[in-house]
């Protein structure tokens, strides 16, 4: 199993965020780490993101998912809902990035970061 | 290249300061750097203490570790070339914050909530052992000038006052088993406390109101419940009068999941075993502190109280804390005023903005410096962000988006207009004649190294020193 997840996670997929001023941000993500390893990984500078290092505390890794793709992720956990009620901006379809699991599947999925605060600029 | 808004370039170089270094003041900075990076931006940081971080730091509780990560990307913050820090500066008392507007283009006020709320009932000062939440969490946490608190831990019962997640904390801080504490930073003093004299067994945390205005979130809720040594308790009365699915059909997600799970809670049948108990009690207000004859605190007096309405006949929505909190509650006066014993009486009722300088707009009534989003209102170059802007309510993740709001703000502000201020310079100089010795980061640094270094030696992240005095010895010894 483990040389299963070794050979898997050298596999390299194409994913975007769509940052809190709207702008699609390209992301390379390797299969089997977190979505919030990709945005670190990728140097995307997403405000505040991830600020418990993924261990469910904090709920600054909320991301907002498309509906099918969505449905097509094992539902989150009631310690992730948790987290997620503390959450701004909260939909339907939203995440916690370091509970999910990028998946070969994913290719191509877009991840939108919620803008809870407007921007005094645009 | 992945951030691909470029940074204006101002005619001038911005200088901002920021009273205070928790997360409010650090994802002010953070903000500012990202977006003001190609200028000679400079943030300098004062804080009260020695050392950064606030309420994570002294607040936050030692077995919540995870929570206090944050640390380590407010770290990085502090060690920005961009960015000074002066520990162990007190504004309003070291310096004022006119001599800060004179010196910065803006100051930010992100110094949180120092005050204390009081029950205001009879016996509230007579009695000794009667503690402010505040008091405790300092302890556990070791702030400084925490470890002269008396307090008794004999037991067996303890009452806490109020039900927010600063309760919980308290009440899972005090049933903990001591080998789990003993590996967190816990503060010294307080481990030995625990090990010595803790014979608390159990903690009744008690609310004003009902059920569905429980401020705790359930996060730390679920928690309590998944202790191993401990059982979580909620009497079935509270759910009796109440048409369950109807009220959550009304309930928006939040508060739905919460009142979901503390009904569940109350249909659990009570275990004999020997665990220690924290029983939740809803709807009853405080009226009297009771003593013993060695003037330490022995009860607590309790009305009970009930829901105005009939919550079943409710037609809106209940989609809002506000509208639930709007719901009025009402003496019942079929049930008779109760005591509950007690040898440890816990107010967790609050904390509370006060004014550090009277030079800062400051609304008493609302408890906030009055804003427009972050702007502070009558005070050209003056702006808040945190607790002192809000109110002491929410948790970490609201002070980042409340943080990126008065950064907005205030950047649109440095951009629009600015002349070029002696910042820094100018404050080491005051602070220099007035013999403030000031922790810089470097300082910070020292401090956070001998800590860690103590801790790894007896299985602790951090062994945070205690006083003052210590800081500043290794800090500023060179
Ligand atoms: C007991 C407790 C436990 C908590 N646990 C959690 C948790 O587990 N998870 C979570 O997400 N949130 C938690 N919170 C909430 C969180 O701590 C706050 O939301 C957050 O710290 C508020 O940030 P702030 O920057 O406004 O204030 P603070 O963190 O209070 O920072 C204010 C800073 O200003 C300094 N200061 C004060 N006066 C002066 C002065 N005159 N001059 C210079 N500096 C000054 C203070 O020393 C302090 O460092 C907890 C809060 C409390 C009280
Ligand atoms: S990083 Fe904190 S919950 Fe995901």
């Amino acid at each position: 199993v483990n040389q299963m997840r070794f050979v898997s996670s050298n596999k390299i997929i194409n994913l975007k965020f769509i940052d809190r001023n709207g702008e699609e941000l390209k992301a390379k993500a390797k299969v089997g780490t977190s979505l919030l390893d990709v945005a670190i990984d990728n140097n995307i500078d997403l405000e505040g993101f991830g600020a418990c290092e993924g261990t469910l505390s904090c709920s600054t890794c909320h991301l907002i998912l498309k509906k099918e793709n969505y449905d097509q992720l094992k539902p989150p956990s009631d310690e992730e809902n948790d987290m997620l009620d503390l959450a701004y901006g909260l939909e339907p379809t939203s995440r916690l990035g370091c509970q999910i699991i990028v998946e070969e599947k994913m290719d191509g999925w877009v991840f939108v970061v919620p803008n809870e605060v407007a921007d005094a600029r645009s | 290249k992945f951030s691909s808004r470029p940074s204006l370039k101002l005619g001038y170089n911005p200088k901002v300061c920021i009273v205070g270094s928790g997360p409010a003041a650090l994802y002010t900075a953070q903000y500012l750097l990202k977006n003001l990076n190609s200028n000679n931006l400079s943030i300098d940081v004062f804080e009260k203490l020695p050392v950064p971080f606030g309420l994570v730091r002294y607040g936050v509780a030692p077995d919540h570790q995870d929570v206090k990560n944050v640390i380590n990307s407010f770290t990085e913050t502090l060690k920005n070339k961009q960015v000074n820090f002066f520990g162990n500066v007190s504004i309003g008392t070291d310096l004022k914050i006119g001599e800060l507007l004179g010196a910065y283009n803006s100051v930010v006020l992100a110094y949180g909530s120092m005050g204390d709320n009081y029950l205001n009932i009879p016996g509230e000062k007579e009695f000794s052992n009667v503690i402010s939440a505040r008091d405790i969490v300092s302890l556990y946490n070791g702030l400084p000038n925490s470890e002269n608190l008396k307090i008794d831990l004999n037991g067996p019962e303890a009452v806490i006052i109020g039900a927010g997640n600063v309760a919980i904390d308290v009440a899972r801080m005090l049933v903990s088993p001591i080998d789990k504490l003993a590996q967190t930073d816990i503060s010294s003093f307080a481990l030995d406390l625990f090990k010595s004299q803790n014979k608390i067994e159990h903690v009744s945390i008690v609310a004003r109101r009902g059920v569905l205005n429980a401020a705790f979130t359930l996060k730390e809720l679920r928690e309590l419940t998944k202790l191993d040594s401990v059982e979580c308790r909620l009497d079935a009365e509270n759910f009796s009068h109440i048409d369950l699915e109807n009220l959550l059909s009304k309930l928006a997600r939040p508060r739905r999941r919460i009142t979901e799970f503390l009904y569940n809670l109350s249909q659990q049948s009570q275990s004999s075993g020997p665990k220690k108990v924290i029983e939740l009690k809803f709807l009853k207000t405080p009226l009297e502190i009771l003593g013993n004859d060695h003037k330490q605190v022995s009860g607590v007096k309790f009305k009970n109280n009930k829901y105005k309405f009939d919550l079943n006949s409710l037609d809106q929505d209940l989609d809002s804390d506000e509208k639930l909190s709007s719901i009025p509650i009402v003496e019942d006066s079929e049930k008779q005023v109760e005591v509950m014993s007690c040898g440890l009486l816990v107010k967790s009722i609050g904390y509370k903005n006060v004014s550090i300088d009277s030079e800062i707009p400051f609304d008493k009534k609302s408890g906030v410096v009055p804003n427009d989003k972050g702007k502070v209102i009558g005070k050209e170059g003056l702006y808040c962000t945190g607790w002192i802007k809000r109110g002491p309510r929410g948790v970490i993740v609201d002070t980042t988006s409340d943080a990126y709001e008065t950064a907005q703000k205030l950047y649109a502000d440095l951009v629009s207009t600015g002349v070029d201020k002696p910042g820094a310079e100018k404050i080491a100089e005051i602070l220099k004649k007035r013999n403030v010795r000031f922790v810089d980061k470097e300082g910070w640094d020292r401090i956070d190294q001998a800590e860690i270094k103590r801790g790894k030696e007896i299985g602790k992240p951090r062994e945070k020193l205690q006083s003052i005095d210590e800081m500043l010895k290794v800090a500023l010894e060179k």
